[in-house]
């Protein structure tokens, strides 16, 4: 026998005394980084339909209508990777990310945001 | 009034409402504390209770290939087995429900059913997974039943009786022959592990090779049945010790009558629950023919030494042999 | 069961040890292995066909997602090849945050390794406690990210957040704990009595074999190969940092557990090294905003090769000149160590397989990537003869297989 058998028996009965790592989710409030990268935020007011956002998403989770009177603003929440790639390229910074996380439905429609602006 | 009395024992106390009980009970007792050496919150109350209805109400499939007679008879069998060994355990006061000479032997035999029913349900099921499972089963049967044999003839030695209950009694009035039975109650604890198929010695059921082991075909009401056996023969098993070696429901009974007796058996019960609950969180799963070898190299040793311990002592006369 | 006999025992493509898709098929005799059958690519997604697709940027959350753990280890790599060919120059700060990060990843990554190859033995508590201190881990990969895995942290010429001085504290304080934490499972677990009867001498792989299989990684060190790209071949900060190569002579899969878990401590060392000798300075080099950059990839190839958690990734890209890249290729760690799975399986029995191959860090999602050319010589046959098929071919034969109509 080269081993000891029970070496983790102390450690074992000690842990008997620590407070239990587990986190009582949903009952307790989730801790979130500051940086935590949620679900994109996206408001109207700065944004100048430039369409960078639609250009470099990966997912393709964003859509631009823009026939020159009215600009329209889609967002695929099922399909976003949450990188935040759109935030950094938006000039105006009209998209931040937001610590939503919570987003599951049940229904499919829920998940696709749209706003639109006459230009 | 006596056919009446022994319904009762059957069926209610100690018999098959009071064991299912109390096998929810150590269940919920085991998971709780392994959870919480493990830093975690383990599972409610009623659990194993929901566990236990949840399987109740699935389908239970048998294979078109399996034999369906043994499949299905298969965990009646282990769970008869083990309801009838608690009536020769003294639970409550200085005499089992149905004590006679010679039933320590017979309860030794009982004890052995559930891993039968296992090797009957798992090989009839016609599936490798099971086969190999079986086998397993089988050869650390091989392994642990010696030196369970051998420790359990210790205390019988000790008392010079075959009747639990004539043993409990004898041993319970001399702590001394207690602390010198202690060796016996190591390799007594070591084989319950194992028969249990519990970790270090549950290669039999190694979710993580085989799957499910000798039970990977069961479902429904059959694998809830197989569940509840698990469960009630770590009462009996525990019962069992506790009464060979930590003096059984002595000495409340003799203080506060049945009452008192009962609660010293349910915390000698607990005690021998929580000791193999540690064994279980400390270790990891030895491969089959280790554990064997464990048995063979160390268990049969220190139980022949401990019935060396008995002979001596009681030729010399001490600790009241 | 009759002696002598072979049963053929699957082990998946659905099974309670594997945490992805695989199929083994074991000859068994009794207990013993006598051959073994391996099936891999039922992770296969298609991901260097849609890198070819994406823009340099995009592709760097793409191959990001070719695997949850060793996530930076693919973005780095690839973002490394891509600056070659770019002549951008990546400051010092961010080539600190890289290693930083990527060191951070070995850690979170050699503690799952340890909870899983627990569970695999049998040993739960060693895998809660693993998993438990791994959460200290994460939590500083989310205060730096943003993110407990697909941290993202990577962009063409640097990196995308800097590490502010308040976070500093944090770091260093999560740091001090997984030190102690790792010192304790260094010890301890090489001792524990029953670990050591499962591990020792388990699928033994000798210096010889490991060097011809060309494994990589921990498998390679733990059998005497001194393989590491962080010594051989230094990127990011790694030439300035000082630290040893952890190698161990048996080969066995205690050996293995052992340098994972010296690794571990290891790793501690350099996140500290790299703490006190953050530089100031810059976090990209690129002198124009990052969605711009795909433009900027000149026409070329270039490899870069990283060591993950697992061994020694290589990525190779083909530029034409465009913004989307010509051929991505990643070779990924556990694609080299599969050959030495086999050999270790042979021999043993069915209880080690599940740690023979957990022993190797497996990485299924890693590892599956075909590779088929859309014009030229198709070097894809699919009936073992000389037939070869271009991707139209094969999409016709795929319909054809599952029954729906071909066009």
């Amino acid at each position: 026998m080269k081993g000891i058998p029970g070496r983790v028996i102390p450690e074992a009965l000690r842990t008997l005394g620590k407070e239990r790592a587990t986190v009582k989710y949903p009952h307790e409030e989730a801790d979130l980084a500051d940086r935590f990268r949620g679900k994109i935020e996206y408001e109207a007011d700065p944004c100048t339909g430039c369409g960078l956002c639609e250009r470099v998403c990966p997912a393709d989770a964003i859509e631009t209508e823009n026939d020159g009177e009215r600009f329209v603003w889609r967002y695929d929440i099922s399909r976003c990777l949450y990188c935040g790639q759109c935030t950094e390229a938006c000039p105006p910074d009209a998209i931040v990310s937001g610590q939503d996380f919570e987003l599951a439905s049940g229904n499919k429609e829920n998940f696709v945001e749209e706003y639109g602006f006459e230009r | 009034m006596s056919f009446a009395m022994d319904l009762v024992y059957l069926l209610v106390f100690p018999g098959f409402l009071f064991l299912s009980t109390a096998g929810m009970a150590v269940q919920y007792v085991d998971r709780k504390l392994y959870a919480k050496v493990q830093n975690r919150v383990g599972p409610p109350a009623v659990q194993p209770f929901a566990d236990f209805l949840k399987l109740l109400s699935k389908e239970s499939i048998v294979p078109e290939a399996a034999e369906r007679d043994v499949f299905v008879v298969a965990p009646l069998f282990g769970l008869a087995g083990v309801l009838t060994a608690i009536l020769y355990v003294p639970v409550w006061g200085a005499e089992a429900a149905f004590a006679f000479q010679g039933d320590l032997v017979v309860v030794l035999f009982l004890l052995s059913i559930p891993s039968f029913a296992l090797f009957f349900g798992g090989w009839h099921s016609r599936n490798r997974f099971s086969d190999v499972g079986t086998l397993r089963t089988l050869t650390q049967l091989f392994g642990y039943e010696v030196p369970f044999f051998l420790a359990c003839l210790a205390p019988a030695m000790a008392a010079q009786s075959w009747e639990i209950s004539t043993v409990m009694t004898t041993l319970a009035e001399s702590p001394l022959a207690l602390v010198l039975l202690l060796p016996g109650f190591f390799v007594g604890l070591l084989s319950l592990q194992a028969k249990l198929e519990r970790v270090p010695f549950d290669a039999p059921e190694a979710e993580s090779e085989i799957v499910g082991g000798a039970l990977v075909e069961y479902s429904g009401r059959k694998l809830a049945l197989f569940h509840m056996t698990k469960d009630i023969e770590f009462v009996v098993g525990a019962g069992f010790l506790s009464a060979l070696f930590l003096g059984g429901t002595a000495p409340l009974y003799g203080i506060a009558g049945p009452v008192g007796g009962f609660v010293a058996f349910a915390l000698k019960v607990l005690f021998v629950v929580v000791l193999l609950t540690v064994v279980k969180a400390a270790f990891a799963r030895v491969r089959i023919e280790q554990s064997v070898g464990v048995f063979y190299k160390w268990a049969v040793g220190i139980a022949i030494v401990q019935l060396l311990i008995v002979i001596a002592a009681a030729s010399a006369g001490i600790g009241g042999l | 069961m009759s002696g002598g006999s072979d049963e053929r025992i699957p082990v998946g493509p659905q099974h309670p040890s594997l945490k992805e898709p695989a199929n083994f098929m074991l000859d068994v005799d009794g207990e013993e292995i006598t051959g073994a059958d391996l099936t891999l690519s039922y992770n296969h997604r298609g991901m260097e066909e849609a890198a070819q697709r994406k823009d340099y940027l995009q592709n760097i959350y793409l191959l990001e997602r070719i695997c949850g753990i060793c996530s930076h280890s693919h973005t780095t790599a690839y973002v490394q090849a891509v600056e070659e060919l770019m002549d951008v120059e990546v400051p010092d700060r961010a080539k600190y945050i890289r290693t930083l990060i990527g060191e951070l990843e070995r850690l979170h990554s050699h503690l799952l390794w340890l909870g899983v190859g627990g569970h695999e033995m049998g040993f739960d508590t060693l895998w809660h406690y693993a998993w438990r201190d791994r959460e200290l881990v994460l939590d500083s990969l989310e205060e730096l990210t943003g993110n407990r895995v697909h941290y993202a942290i990577n962009t063409l010429g640097g990196v995308r957040e800097d590490v502010e001085e308040d976070q500093f504290p944090m770091l260093r304080e999560n740091l001090e704990e997984v030190k102690e934490r790792a010192a304790y499972y260094a010890e301890v677990v090489p001792e524990e009595e029953t670990v050591l009867m499962r591990c020792e001498d388990v699928g033994v792989i000798s210096r010889e074999t490991a060097s011809e299989l060309c494994a990589v990684g921990p498998t390679a060190r733990a059998s005497g190969v001194p393989t590491d790209v962080r010594k051989e071949d230094p990127y990011a900060a790694y030439d300035q940092l000082d630290f040893d190569v952890i190698t161990h002579t048996d080969g066995d899969l205690l050996a293995r557990v052992i340098v994972r878990l010296e690794e571990i401590v290891e790793s501690c060392k350099i996140v500290e090294q790299v703490l006190d000798d953050m530089p100031e300075g810059d976090i990209t080099g690129a002198n124009r905003p990052t969605h711009t950059l795909s433009n900027m990839v000149e026409e070329g190839e270039a490899i870069s090769r990283y060591e993950a958690p697992r061994g020694e990734d290589l990525h190779y890209v083909k530029s034409d000149g465009t913004d989307t890249p010509e051929r991505v290729k990643v070779r990924a760690p556990t694609m080299a160590n599969w050959p030495t799975v086999v050999e270790g399986l042979k021999g043993s029995y069915i209880a080690d397989t599940p740690m023979i191959v957990a022993g190797i860090d497996p990485c299924i999602s890693c590892t599956a990537r075909i590779g088929v050319e859309v014009t030229g010589d198709a070097a894809v046959s699919i009936d073992g003869g000389d037939r070869k098929l271009s991707l139209d071919d094969l999409s016709d034969y795929a319909k054809d297989w599952y029954g729906q109509e071909v066009n």
